[in-house]
C-alpha cells in the first residue's frame, strides 16, 4: 500500500496511465486538471469523486477494477522503475512538457520522455510514410531527414519500419539537428524490433516520446493515438509515401485539424505507394519535392556555408582535386577515382583529411562534398 | 590355384589399400564377387571376361571366385577391373605369381581390353604398399606424380601381360608435355572503369581476403572474378599436389602434364546442393567444390539466390581450411582452403544502387539481403560496390595494369607477409596484429573516430586492420599509415548499406 506524499507528482501520473484499461482520453478526464496525487488517494481511499462519476461512460466494473489494481499498486516501486530506466515523466500543465502539446486540447496528460525534451524547442518537422515504401521513397525519405538536419531542423517520426526509419536514418547520419521520436509501445519496448538500433540512437542523439505506460507493448489502438502527437510537435509535416489508406493518412488528418500546414512528396502515378500522396496533392497540398521546399514552408533559411577566411586559404593541394571530384550530392568513390585518376590508396587518403578537416562528408558507402 | 593382387580403392580423397584375392576352382562354372562391391564393381564380372577374351587370353570354364579385402569395407567404381583380371591370369597359371607380387594394379577395363583412366590415381597409388603401380596410360601423368613408387602405364591388357610375362618390353612412358601457357586466361586489361573493383581485386589476391562483390546486372562482377586467379601466385610443388589430387579424386580433369601448378576457379551454379558444395555422397564420398577450389579461387555468382543451408555450410571451411563430411557408413575430411568471391545484385529488381530505378519495396529489398547470414558476411573482409562503367569509359583504351604488372605487385607483397611468417595477411591471428601491423599514430586516430561513430565493431576492427596490413605491403611500407587505412575503409563497406538500406 502506497502512502501519498514523499513521491512526486510525476510518480502518479505514471500510476494512474498505467491501470488497466486506461486510454489517453479517460485519463485527461479524469485529471482534469487536478494534481495526479489527489486523484490517486481518492481513488485508493474509495471517496466517491465527481470527476469518477463524471465518467458515466465506463462501467462500474471498470472503475472497481481501478480501485483493486490502484490498492495493489507499488507506487514506489515504479517510479524506482522509472527512473532506473533514465525516463522522464512529464505532466500536462507542469515545467518540462513540451510547449508544442501544451496547447493541443489533445495533448497526452502524461507524457514518458527519455532523452533530451528541450531539443523539442527548435525548429521541427514531421516527415512519415508508409511502412511498404518503395526505393524511391526510402530515398527520398532519407535525403530529406539528412537535409532538415544538416539545417538544423528536428526531424520528428514515428520510428516505424519503411519511411520513418529512412527519414530517421538520414537525420543521424548528418550528426547535425537531434532527432524525435513517437513511440506506440512503451517507451522501454522499442517496436519495431529490427529498428531497435535506432530508437536507442534517436533517445542517446535526441529524445524518444511515448504517452504508452513502461513495458506496454505495441498494440494496435495505440498508434492512431500516437499520429496525433505526431502531427502535434511538428511545425510542418510532409508525407513521403503512403497509400491510400494508412496510418501517415490519420496524421495528416490530425495535422489539418491542428491548422498544421500538410505538404506531400509527389511520386510516380503508377506507383500504389504514392496514391495517398499525389491525391493530397490534388486537393491542393504543398508539394515537396526537396528540402529547400521544406525549409521555405518553415520559415527557415539553410545556414550559409561558412566563408572561407582569406587569411587561411588553403594551399591548393592533391587534396582540392579529390575535393572538387566529389559533388554535393552523394559520390560513388568509383566516380572520384575516375574524375581524378589517382590511385585509390591516395584518393581514399585524402578524403580522409578532407572528412577531417569538415570538406566532405562520408556517406554510407559514397562521399558528399559540403 | 588362388592368387593375390594389390589394388585401392578412393575413400575420399585418400586411397583405401584392398587386397584383389582370386580363386579358381573345380565345380559348376560360374564368377562371383564378394567383400561389399557395388554395382559396377560387380558389373567388372563382364568386363573382364570380354577383356581376357579379346586379347587373345583364355577364360577358365569353372568356378571363381573374387574376394575384395578388407571385406567389410564397401568397395564402389570400375578401377578394380584391371586388378581382378590380372589376378585371375595368375590364379590359372597363365602369369608367374613372382610377376605380380610386387605391383600394384588399378584401370578399369574396356571390352576390347582396352585400360581407361581411373579417378583419383594418384591417391590410389599412393596407398598401394607396393614397389611398383601399373596404371592406365590416361592416369599416367598424375599417378607419376606420386614419390617413392615406380609407375607403369599400359595402354591395353595384352601390352601389360606380355610386358609382365617378359615376352615384351614395357612401353616407354609418354614424355612430361611442357604446360601450355595459359593462352585463354582472362586478362585484367580487358576491364574497362571498374577501378575500384580492380583494386579490390589486387589487394584480395595479396592478402587472401575473402571478396564480395555487389552491384547491378551486367556492371562486369563476373568479368572481375574471373580474373583473380591469373593475380594469384603460381602454386607451390606442395600446393600443386594437394590440389592435383583432389581434382584427380573428384574426377575434374587435370591439366595434360597432370599437375595443378595454376590455382583452381571453381564457379558452381546457384542451384548447387550442399553434398555437391561441401562434398559427399554415399558410399565413395566425393570432394566438393570447396574443396576443389582448394589454393584457388571459389567464385559464387547469384550468392543470394544459393539456398541460405547451403551457404552456412561454408563457414566451417571458410574458418577451417578442412571440411569433415560425415555419414553412417562413412566420413571423410577433405582439404578446403579457398579465396571466397560472392556476387550478388543489391535487391531483386538489381537496381538498387539508383534508388530512382528500383522497382522493389523495402520489405523485398530487406528480405533478399537477408539470405546472406550475418556470421557468413562476416566473412568478407573486402565489400565493395560494383558500378556500371561509364560509355566513354567502356569504348576507350584500356586504362590500367594488366595482368600480368598487378601479379608482380601481389607477388611482391606476399613475399614481404611471408617474411613475418605468415602466407597471406587475411590469415595474421588477431593476437598477432600489433606486432605484424603496427599503426602509425594517425592511422589509430583514423580508426578510433570510426569506433566512435560506431560504423565499426571491434570485429571489424581486426579485419579492418588485416586489409590495411595488404594496402601497406603493396606499397611496401613497413608501417600501416592513415591512407592505408582510409582506404581499407574504402574496401570494406557496410553490407547493409550496400544494399541499399538506409
Amino acid at each position: 500500500m502506497s502512502g501519498v506524499g514523499h513521491l512526486p507528482e510525476e510518480a502518479y501520473g505514471a500510476a494512474l496511465l498505467g491501470l488497466p484499461s486506461m486510454n489517453p482520453r479517460t485519463l485527461r478526464l479524469l485529471l482534469d486538471g487536478s494534481p495526479p496525487s489527489l486523484v490517486w488517494s481518492d481513488l485508493v481511499s474509495n471517496r466517491q469523486v465527481n470527476r469518477l462519476t463524471s465518467l458515466h461512460k465506463l462501467s462500474a466494473t471498470a472503475k472497481s477494477n481501478w480501485r483493486a489494481a490502484a490498492r495493489s499498486t507499488d507506487v514506489d516501486e515504479l517510479w524506482c522503475r522509472c527512473t532506473a530506466a533514465g525516463v522522464t515523466v512529464l505532466l500536462r500543465g507542469a515545467e518540462g512538457y513540451p510547449a508544442r502539446l501544451a496547447g493541443d486540447a489533445h495533448a497526452p496528460a502524461v507524457l514518458f520522455a527519455a532523452g533530451d525534451v528541450s531539443v523539442l524547442e527548435g525548429p521541427t518537422a514531421t516527415v512519415v510514410g508508409t511502412r511498404r515504401c518503395t526505393g524511391y521513397g526510402a530515398e527520398v525519405a532519407w535525403t530529406l531527414g539528412r537535409g532538415l538536419a544538416a539545417a538544423g531542423v528536428v526531424v520528428v517520426s514515428g520510428l516505424a519500419a519503411g519511411i520513418d526509419a529512412a527519414a530517421h536514418g538520414g537525420a543521424l547520419s548528418a550528426e547535425a539537428g537531434p532527432p524525435a521520436g513517437v513511440g506506440g509501445s512503451g517507451i522501454d519496448v522499442p517496436y519495431p524490433a529490427g529498428n531497435a538500433g535506432l530508437w536507442r540512437a534517436v533517445t542517446r542523439t535526441g529524445v524518444m516520446l511515448s504517452e504508452a505506460p513502461l513495458g506496454a507493448a505495441p498494440t494496435a489502438w495505440r498508434f492512431p493515438e500516437r499520429n496525433r502527437i505526431l502531427a502535434s510537435l511538428g511545425d510542418v509535416v510532409v508525407v513521403v509515401e503512403s497509400h491510400r489508406v494508412g496510418g501517415s493518412m490519420h496524421t495528416v488528418e490530425a495535422a489539418i485539424a491542428r491548422g498544421k500546414p500538410v505538404m506531400a512528396v509527389p511520386g510516380p502515378v503508377t506507383s500504389p505507394a504514392s496514391e495517398g500522396c499525389n491525391a493530397l496533392l490534388v486537393d491542393g497540398c504543398a508539394p515537396a519535392r526537396d528540402v529547400e521546399d521544406m525549409l521555405a514552408r518553415i520559415a527557415l533559411e539553410r545556414p550559409a556555408p561558412p566563408a572561407p577566411d582569406p587569411e587561411e586559404e588553403p594551399e591548393p593541394t592533391g587534396d582540392d582535386r579529390v575535393l572538387w571530384a566529389v559533388d554535393p550530392t552523394p559520390t560513388m568513390f568509383e566516380t572520384v577515382l575516375g574524375r581524378t585518376g589517382m590511385n585509390p590508396v591516395e584518393a581514399a587518403a585524402a578524403l580522409g583529411r578532407l572528412e577531417a578537416a569538415g570538406r566532405v562528408l562520408r556517406g554510407a558507402g559514397w562521399w558528399e562534398r559540403r | 590355384m588362388i592368387a593375390s593382387v594389390f589394388s585401392a580403392i578412393l575413400n575420399g580423397v585418400e586411397g583405401t589399400p584392398v587386397r584383389v584375392e582370386v580363386h579358381v576352382s573345380n565345380g559348376l562354372p560360374g564368377f562371383t564377387v564378394v567383400g561389399l562391391p557395388d554395382a559396377a564393381c560387380r558389373e567388372s564380372r563382364d568386363r573382364v571376361r570380354a577383356a581376357l577374351l579379346s586379347s587373345g587370353l583364355s577364360w577358365p570354364v569353372k568356378r571363381v571366385t573374387v574376394n575384395l579385402a578388407p571385406s567389410g569395407v564397401r568397395k564402389a567404381g570400375s578401377g578394380l577391373d584391371l586388378p581382378i583380371a590380372v589376378g585371375l591370369l595368375a590364379a590359372i597359371g597363365q602369369l608367374p605369381p613372382e610377376c605380380v607380387s610386387r605391383c600394384g594394379f588399378v584401370g578399369e577395363l574396356g571390352l576390347d581390353g582396352g585400360l581407361r583412366r581411373v579417378p583419383g590415381a594418384m591417391s590410389l597409388v599412393a596407398a598401394m604398399p607396393v614397389d611398383a603401380a601399373v596404371v592406365p596410360w590416361a592416369s599416367f601423368p598424375e599417378a607419376s606424380l606420386v614419390a617413392g613408387c615406380q609407375v607403369r602405364p599400359a595402354r591395353n591388357l595384352r601390352e601389360l601381360f606380355d610386358a609382365l610375362t617378359g615376352q615384351g618390353d614395357w612401353p616407354k612412358p609418354p614424355a612430361r608435355p611442357a604446360d601450355p601457357e595459359d593462352e585463354d586466361a582472362p586478362d585484367l586489361s580487358d576491364v574497362r572503369g571498374q577501378r575500384l573493383g580492380r583494386w579490390a581485386l589486387e589487394v584480395a589476391a595479396a592478402g587472401w581476403h575473402h571478396l564480395l562483390l555487389i552491384g547491378p546486372p551486367g556492371s562486369g562482377k563476373t568479368m572481375l572474378a574471373r580474373r583473380l586467379p591469373g593475380l594469384l601466385p603460381e602454386l607451390t610443388q606442395q600446393e600443386a599436389l594437394e590440389t592435383s589430387r583432389i581434382h584427380s579424386a573428384a574426377g575434374l580433369p587435370l591439366p595434360r602434364a597432370g599437375l595443378v601448378s595454376r590455382p583452381p576457379f571453381r564457379a558452381p551454379h546457384h542451384g548447387a546442393s550442399a553434398a555437391s558444395l561441401i562434398g559427399g555422397g554415399t558410399v565413395s564420398m566425393r570432394p566438393g567444390e570447396v574443396s576443389a577450389a582448394t589454393n584457388g579461387v571459389l567464385f559464387l555468382d547469384e550468392m543470394a539466390e544459393f539456398a541460405p543451408a547451403v551457404l552456412d555450410g561454408l563457414r566451417q571451411p571458410l574458418e577451417e581450411g578442412t571440411v569433415t563430411v560425415c555419414r553412417a557408413a562413412a566420413s571423410a575430411s577433405f582439404p578446403a582452403r579457398f579465396l571466397l568471391v560472392g556476387a550478388l545484385n543489391p535487391c531483386p529488381c538489381g537496381e538498387g544502387q539508383t534508388p530512382s530505378h528500383c522497382r522493389c519495396t523495402d520489405g523485398m529489398r530487406k528480405r533478399y539481403a537477408r539470405r546472406l547470414s550475418g556470421p557468413l558476411m562476416d566473412r568478407f573482409d573486402l565489400r565493395v560496390a560494383v558500378t556500371r562503367p561509364e560509355p566513354a569509359e567502356l569504348l576507350g583504351p584500356p586504362d590500367g595494369d594488366g595482368t600480368e604488372v598487378v601479379a608482380k605487385r601481389v607477388a611482391e607483397a606476399r613475399a614481404r607477409a611471408a617474411e613475418r611468417g605468415v602466407m597471406a595477411n587475411g590469415l595474421i591471428p588477431a593476437s598477432a596484429l600489433d606486432r605484424v601491423a603496427p599503426l602509425e599514430p594517425d592511422a589509430a586516430r583514423a580508426l578510433e573516430g570510426q569506433l566512435r561513430r560506431g560504423s565499426l565493431s571491434a570485429r571489424g576492427l581486426h579485419r579492418l586492420r588485416r586489409v590495411a596490413r595488404t594496402i601497406a605491403d603493396l606499397f611496401a611500407a613497413e608501417r600501416v599509415g592513415a591512407e592505408h587505412v582510409a582506404g581499407a575503409l574504402e574496401l570494406r563497406a557496410a553490407y547493409g548499406r550496400l544494399m541499399g538500406e538506409r
